[in-house]
């Protein structure tokens, strides 16, 4: 499937790039193609196109604070989390959130 | 452009293997904000301190897997930097949650304002390692902070 996700945290640097890296690990494990857009302390990285969001099976959010530029996501399904939980269990949400969508 | 170099964020003074005399979190956070302290990462002990419980008081930073981040926030931070202890028995890192044992604790100092765009892409790449069983393997077997550099350079290369 294809996956896009933002992640976001209080202070932006240790749970945003640790749920993203675990979102993409797991993406990876499970087969699926997934960008993680990262909203942290140094700005919005990795900055999903409008395209990519199109094309999106699905939507994960691993955010602890708001989402920025959130009306982009306003025409998809939407799965939220926090950041912790994510870096906990990647991989199980992930295959949860896809048997839903499915 | 030389990129920054891991061992200039981590610095053998901010690198506690033995873990001694830490029994609990309050002496585990007292412990490594003091290393910080001594290597001039943050001028303020008790401001830091501040930062890091204002951060604990926000959510976990326990992160199961014995892994613990804490992390501040302020002026205190004169650059950014990360210090590390390993208390090979596990310490009770309690939080508002739960919390749990930890035996790999990292502890990063972030300046109020983002500046050096390079020291937090390090401190980011540090965070996105901890993801990963092969690196925290690694960081239970090192003897010397070499050791701890070495495998931040290896891992680094198999982040996704």
């Amino acid at each position: 499937m294809k996956i896009v996700a933002v992640t976001s945290c209080a202070t932006g640097i240790a749970h945003s790039y640790m749920a993203a890296e675990s979102l993409r690990k797991a993406g990876k494990e499970l087969g699926d193609t997934i960008k993680v857009e990262v909203q942290g302390a140094m700005g919005i990285e990795n900055r999903l196109s409008e395209d990519e969001i199109a094309e999106a099976d699905f939507v994960i959010w691993a955010v602890d604070v708001g989402v920025r530029e959130k009306d982009r996501f306003d025409e998809k399904k939407v799965f939220q989390f926090g950041p912790n939980e994510i870096i906990c269990n990647a991989k199980k949400i992930l295959a949860g959130v896809k048997e839903k969508v499915l | 452009m030389k990129q920054l170099e891991i061992s200039q964020v981590i610095k053998p003074e901010t690198v506690d293997l033995s873990g001694r005399g830490i029994k609990d979190k309050k002496s585990l956070l007292d412990h490594m904000i003091s290393m910080m302290f001594k290597a001039g990462i943050v001028v303020s002990e008790q401001e830091y301190l501040d930062a890091i419980y204002q951060r604990e008081a926000m959510g976990p930073t326990y992160m199961g897997n014995f892994i613990a981040i804490p992390h501040g926030k302020c002026e205190a931070v004169k650059n950014p930097g990360i210090a590390f202890c390993r208390c090979s028995n596990g310490v009770f890192y309690h939080t508002d949650l739960g919390g749990g044992y930890v035996k790999l604790v990292f502890m990063l100092a972030i300046p109020a304002h983002v500046s050096g765009e390079e020291y937090m892409r390090v401190l980011a790449q540090l965070a996105r390692l901890l993801v990963y069983p092969d690196f925290l393997d690694r960081l239970y077997k090192a003897q010397m902070y070499a050791d701890v550099i070495n495998a931040i350079r290896d891992c680094e290369k198999n982040l996704n």
